[in-house]
C-alpha cells in the first residue's frame, strides 16, 4: 500500500484550446495521517486541483492517485473513503439539514442512523429540521463538514473551510480539523490564511500559478531562517558596508533585511561602527509560514482572473 | 436501484413537483368536465329556449320580408314592388319557415367517444406534456441552480448512473401521473356515456386504450428529453427558452418551407403519436408547379402523417438529445 494518500504528477488543467492554464504540471504528495496544508495565493490553482482529484473537473494532463489508485478511473472505488467540501457548501435550499444529509447517506449506501451522529458532531442537532436556506454561513459550513463525516472518511479534503466564518467559527473548525488529524484521518486543507494553516498543519504544499513551489513539514520549512531587521540613518551606505563585509542584505522600504548565515549580530554592529554608522534598531525576525509563503510567491505575478 | 430510490424521494420532496402533479391531475378532470357539459343531452328547457329563439328570429325575418316586398331590387330579388310575386320571392329568400325550427337552434352535438379521443384527449395530452416538461426541467434544474449536483457527485461519482437515476425518476413520475390523469379522464367519459345511454363500439374503446398508451409513452419520452436538455444546458430557464424556440421554430419552418413543412414540426408529430394520425395539405402537388393552397384541391394535396412515422421522428430526436446530454455530462466539469 502506498504511503501517499494523495499523489499528483505533472497535473495540468487548461481551460479551452487557447485558454489560460490554471494548473501547470503540478506535483503533489500528501502522506498518510496528520493535517496537510495546501497553500497558494488566490488564483493559484488550489480549488481546480482539488476538483480534479475529486472528479468534478477533468485534467488535461498528468496523473493523479488517491490511496494509490489512479483517478478518475478508479474514483468510484475510493470515493467511499474520501470526504470533501469544495468551495462554499452546496445543498438543496428548500430541504432541511437532516433531509439533505439523509439523501446523501442513502445515495452513498451509508446507514442513515449516522446522520444524527454527524449532525451532533458539528453541533447542529438542535437545528437539523430547519431548512438549509435559513442557515447562517457558519452553519452551512458545519453542515458541509457533517456531510463529509457521514462516510467516516480516511481522507478529508477541505477547501477554504473557514471562509466567511467569525472568529469563534474559525476556532471551532480549526479544533475539529486538529481532532480529526489526531484520530488518524488524513486531512488536506486548502487555505490562504497562513496563521490558520501553521496552527493546525503538520506539513504543507505551497503552489503558485499552478506549480509546486515548496513542500515539506512546517517545522522544516520555517527552520533555520532567522533574519535581522536593521534600521539605520543612511541605509544605502550601510548596505554597501555590510555587503563588503560579506553579509547578504535585502533592501526593504523602511529597513534593511540581513541574512547573517553563521555570523553573530555583533559583527554587524562592529562593521557599521567602523564607518561611523550607528544602528537605531537591530532585531531578529524569526521566519514563519507567512514569510516563507510570501518569499516563495512574491516572484509569482498574480494570474489575471485565475482559477481559485 | 439505490440511486433511483433517492431520486424518487428527492422528487417527492420538491414542492414545485407536487404543484405540477396536482395541475396534471386537476386540468384533465376540468377538460373532461367541460367536454361532458358541452355534449350534455338537450333538456326541455333547452328546447323551449330554442323554440322561443326560432320564433323571435322568424318574426324578425317576416318584418324584413315586408321591407323587401317594398323594394325587392335592393335585396336582389325580382318582381314589381308590392306585388305578390315580390312577396313570394322575398319570403322564399329571407323567411323560409323550415329554417326557423327549434332543431336548428340546438347546436350541441352528443357525446362521442371517438371525437373525444381525437379532440379533448389530445388537449389533455398537450396539458400533460407541458406539465411533464416543466417537471423534467425543474427537477434537475434545481440541482444545477443550487450547486448540489457537485455534492451528489462527491457521494457517487459515477456520472452516467446519476444521470440515468434522475431520468428514470422523472420518467416514472411522468408515467404515473399520465396514467392516473388519463384514467380519470376516460372514466368520467365512460361513466357519462353509459349514463346517457350512448353505445360505443368496442373497437372505439380499443383505439382509446392504444391512444392512451402512446400518450403515456410520449409523456415519458418528453420528461426524459426535458431532463436531458436541462442536464446539457444546466439551466431550467435556458431549457424552457429552447422549448419555446422550438415552438416558434415550427412557425418559421412553415413560413420558409411552406405548408408541407408541417410534417416536420414537433407539435404535429406529437399529436400524431397521440391521435394516431394527422392529416395535412401540401402545397407542391400541382403538375403546373404552382404553389399555395387551392380551394377544393381535394385529396390530391392531402397527406397523412401516421403514428409509426411520428414515433420514429420523436424517438430519433429524444435519442439524439439523450446521447448528447450523457456524453456532455460525462465529460464536462461540474461547478
Amino acid at each position: 500500500m502506498s504511503d501517499l494518500v494523495v499523489e499528483a504528477r505533472g497535473l495540468r488543467k487548461d481551460f479551452g484550446s487557447h485558454g489560460r492554464t490554471a494548473v501547470d504540471g503540478l506535483d503533489l504528495s500528501v502522506p498518510r495521517g496528520g493535517v496537510h496544508g495546501f497553500l497558494g495565493p488566490n488564483g493559484s490553482g488550489k480549488t481546480t486541483t482539488i476538483r480534479m482529484l475529486l472528479g468534478l473537473a477533468r485534467s488535461t494532463g498528468g496523473t493523479m492517485r488517491l490511496f494509490g489508485e489512479p483517478v478518475p478511473e478508479r474514483l468510484p472505488e475510493v470515493m467511499g473513503r474520501v470526504g470533501a467540501v469544495v468551495e462554499s457548501p452546496k445543498f438543496t435550499p428548500t430541504f432541511s439539514a437532516r433531509a439533505n444529509l439523509e439523501l446523501l447517506a442513502r445515495a452513498g449506501g451509508i446507514d442513515v442512523k449516522r446522520v444524527g451522529a454527524a449532525l451532533h458532531q458539528v453541533g447542529l442537532s438542535g437545528r437539523e429540521g430547519d431548512r438549509y436556506r435559513t442557515y447562517s454561513l457558519g452553519m452551512k459550513q458545519r453542515l458541509a463538514i457533517a456531510a463529509t463525516l457521514l462516510k467516516d472518511p480516511e481522507l478529508l479534503i477541505l477547501d477554504e473551510p473557514t471562509n466567511g466564518l467569525d472568529p469563534a467559527g474559525i476556532r471551532e473548525i480549526r479544533e475539529m480539523i486538529r481532532a480529526l488529524g489526531a484520530q488518524g484521518v488524513t486531512v488536506l486543507v486548502s487555505s490562504h490564511i497562513l496563521a490558520e494553516i501553521q496552527q493546525v498543519c503538520d506539513s504543507v504544499s505551497i503552489i503558485g500559478r499552478g506549480r509546486l513551489l515548496a513542500e515539506g513539514r512546517v517545522d522544516e520549512l520555517v527552520a533555520g531562517g532567522t533574519t535581522y531587521r536593521l534600521v539605520v540613518s543612511q541605509p544605502e551606505r550601510a548596505a554597501g558596508v555590510l555587503e563588503d563585509a560579506g553579509i547578504v542584505v535585502g533592501r526593504e522600504a523602511d529597513h534593511l533585511a540581513l541574512d547573517l548565515g553563521d555570523r553573530e549580530p555583533e559583527e554587524v554592529a562592529r562593521a557599521l561602527a567602523g564607518h561611523d554608522l550607528w544602528p537605531r534598531e537591530l532585531t531578529p525576525v524569526r521566519r514563519d509560514l507567512e514569510s516563507v509563503f510570501l518569499q516563495l510567491t512574491s516572484t509569482e505575478p498574480p494570474v489575471p482572473g485565475g482559477a481559485a | 436501484m439505490r440511486l433511483l430510490g433517492v431520486e424518487l424521494t428527492r422528487l417527492r420532496m420538491r414542492r414545485a413537483v407536487l404543484v405540477l402533479v396536482l395541475v396534471g391531475l386537476v386540468v384533465p378532470v376540468l377538460i373532461a368536465a367541460s367536454q361532458l357539459w358541452n355534449t350534455r343531452p338537450v333538456s326541455d328547457g333547452d328546447r323551449a329556449w330554442a323554440e322561443q329563439q326560432a320564433e323571435r328570429d322568424y318574426q324578425d325575418a317576416l318584418e324584413l320580408v315586408d321591407e323587401c316586398v317594398e323594394a325587392p331590387e335592393s335585396y336582389g330579388y325580382g318582381g314589381e314592388a308590392g306585388s305578390d310575386e315580390a312577396r313570394e320571392l322575398c319570403t322564399a329568400g329571407l323567411a323560409d319557415r323550415e329554417w326557423y325550427t327549434a332543431d336548428n337552434y340546438l347546436y350541441r352535438s352528443a357525446l362521442d367517444v371517438e371525437t373525444t379521443r381525437t379532440d379533448a384527449a389530445v388537449a389533455v395530452a398537450v396539458v400533460l406534456l407541458l406539465v411533464v416538461v416543466l417537471l423534467g426541467t425543474t427537477f434537475v434544474g434545481a440541482d444545477w441552480a443550487s450547486g448540489s449536483m457537485s455534492v451528489q457527485l462527491l457521494v457517487d461519482p459515477r456520472r452516467t448512473r446519476v444521470w440515468v437515476a434522475k431520468a428514470l425518476a422523472g420518467g416514472i413520475v411522468a408515467a404515473g401521473l399520465a396514467t392516473v390523469a388519463l384514467a380519470l379522464f376516460w372514466t368520467m367519459v365512460a361513466v357519462t356515456a353509459a349514463s346517457r345511454g350512448i353505445e360505443t363500439p368496442s373497437e372505439t374503446w380499443g383505439r382509446v386504450v392504444v391512444s392512451s398508451v402512446w400518450t403515456v409513452v410520449l409523456l415519458v419520452a418528453a420528461t426524459v428529453a426535458a431532463h436531458a436538455l436541462t442536464m446539457l444546458l444546466r439551466s431550467t430557464v435556458v431549457t424552457l427558452g429552447i422549448v419555446f424556440a422550438v415552438s416558434v421554430g415550427s412557425t418559421i419552418l412553415l413560413a420558409v418551407f411552406g405548408a408541407s413543412a408541417i410534417r416536420w414540426t414537433l407539435p404535429t408529430n406529437a399529436v400524431a403519436v397521440v391521435a394516431g394520425e394527422v392529416e395535412y395539405y401540401v402545397d407542391d402537388c400541382y403538375s403546373d408547379g404552382s404553389t399555395g393552397l387551392v380551394e377544393d384541391a381535394g385529396d390530391a394535396c392531402l397527406r397523412t402523417l401516421d403514428r409509426p412515422e411520428a414515433v420514429l421522428y420523436v424517438a430519433v430526436l429524444v435519442v439524439l438529445v439523450v446521447a448528447l446530454s450523457i456524453a456532455s455530462f460525462r465529460r464536462r466539469d461540474v461547478p
